[in-house]
């Protein structure tokens, strides 16, 4: 299951790397550039962005830090965001293939490890953030920003089959609580939290994963049929008409090694 | 020397995702030499050898493994597409 769900990942997003390039949500929405502000990296830092997709993290930090590396486990992706940071005139960054559960680093190698709207696409996340740590230096820093889902167990199933739903190379998106116990139990400290919404419009959104025509029926009628409670967290609006959206739940942690 | 290859920055850091892990091959194990003209990294721990694909090298375990068996001299330049 797990390699197969990386070959599914590696397959969609080499058929989708150009839309996450272009994507406006991964290059500026959730006020990610706030993300600089919440890490204060140091001009003398070496830093990782791990799953790099379109290379927007990378970017958005590569004038703050010595040096960056972006990381991806899609080749295809890695080769479009290249292309993309070159257009920036950007020279302190490198790209290097890789699977975020089993990282091509010496261990204590960076000083920042970064991991944007990814881990939810990690068979085993519990591995990547034990390969984040090993190559972190000692008082390294993680910042870690994804989906999050509902605390409630059923609307967390809920949400999380939506999103599969989009994309079958979703393997689940955690809540806070289990966040915060990854971080502890790989001996980070969690130094800042926070949640923030966003809106999906959802053709575009599902457009960016090329869904079929009745893929986009089905996460309609998700969204008509949602129980209450998913609806409390979803607050899906125009569902059933091409302006349908819901509210998207992401969290940012920021942790430091010891 | 390919036109685009590794950096010397990167190259100090890099290693083989799965030689990394060894316990047996010294304080740093899956160290990687640039060979073929800068268009592979070989890594002598685990003999895993990984190509160099438009100055990204593809550091993934299965990726290394395909080509264990093949000498470094029959390695193909410049790297075949996935």
């Amino acid at each position: 299951m797990t390699d197969e769900l990386k070959a599914l990942n590696q397959e969609r997003y080499a058929r989708a790397a150009e839309n996450y390039v272009v994507s406006t949500v991964h290059a500026s929405g959730m006020g990610i550039e706030t993300l600089v502000d919440m890490v204060k990296p140091q001009s003398d830092w070496h830093m990782l962005d791990v799953a790099t997709g379109g290379g927007h993290t990378a970017l958005l930090f590569a004038p703050h830090v010595a040096q960056v590396v972006a990381s991806d486990f899609t080749p295809r992706m890695l080769q479009a965001a290249q292309g993309f940071i070159t257009e920036q005139g950007i020279k302190n960054m490198s790209f290097s293939g890789a699977d975020a559960e089993i990282l091509p680093f010496a261990s204590q190698s960076f000083d920042l490890v970064t991991c944007r709207v990814a881990a939810h696409h990690f068979p085993n996340i519990f591995a990547f953030m034990r390969e984040a740590v090993r190559v972190l230096k000692p008082n390294g820093t993680l910042l870690i920003h994804d989906h999050v889902v509902s605390d409630d167990e059923k609307v967390a199933d809920y949400v999380n089959a939506y999103e599969k739903l989009r994309d079958p190379a979703h393997a689940r998106a955690l809540p806070e609580y289990e966040w915060r116990g990854v971080f502890l139990d790989v001996g980070l400290t969690i130094q800042h939290v926070e949640q923030r919404t966003v809106k999906h419009d959802v053709l575009p959104w599902a457009k960016r994963q090329n869904c079929s025509d009745e893929t986009i029926e089905r996460l309609q009628v998700m969204l008509l049929r949602a129980p209450e409670k998913v609806r409390q967290w979803m607050q899906p609006e125009f569902a059933g008409t091409e302006h349908a959206r819901y509210t998207d739940h992401h969290i940012f942690i920021v942790g430091q090694r010891g | 020397m390919a036109d685009k290859t590794v950096s010397p920055d990167l190259l100090e850091i890099l290693r083989c995702p799965e030689a990394v892990h060894f316990t047996d091959k010294g304080d740093d194990p899956g160290r990687l030499e640039l060979v073929r003209d800068g268009n592979w990294l070989v890594c002598e721990d685990s003999g895993n050898k990984y190509p160099i694909r438009s100055g990204i090298p593809v550091m993934l375990i299965d990726e290394g493994q395909k080509w264990r068996d093949t000498a470094v001299d029959d390695l193909p330049v410049p790297p075949p597409e996935a």
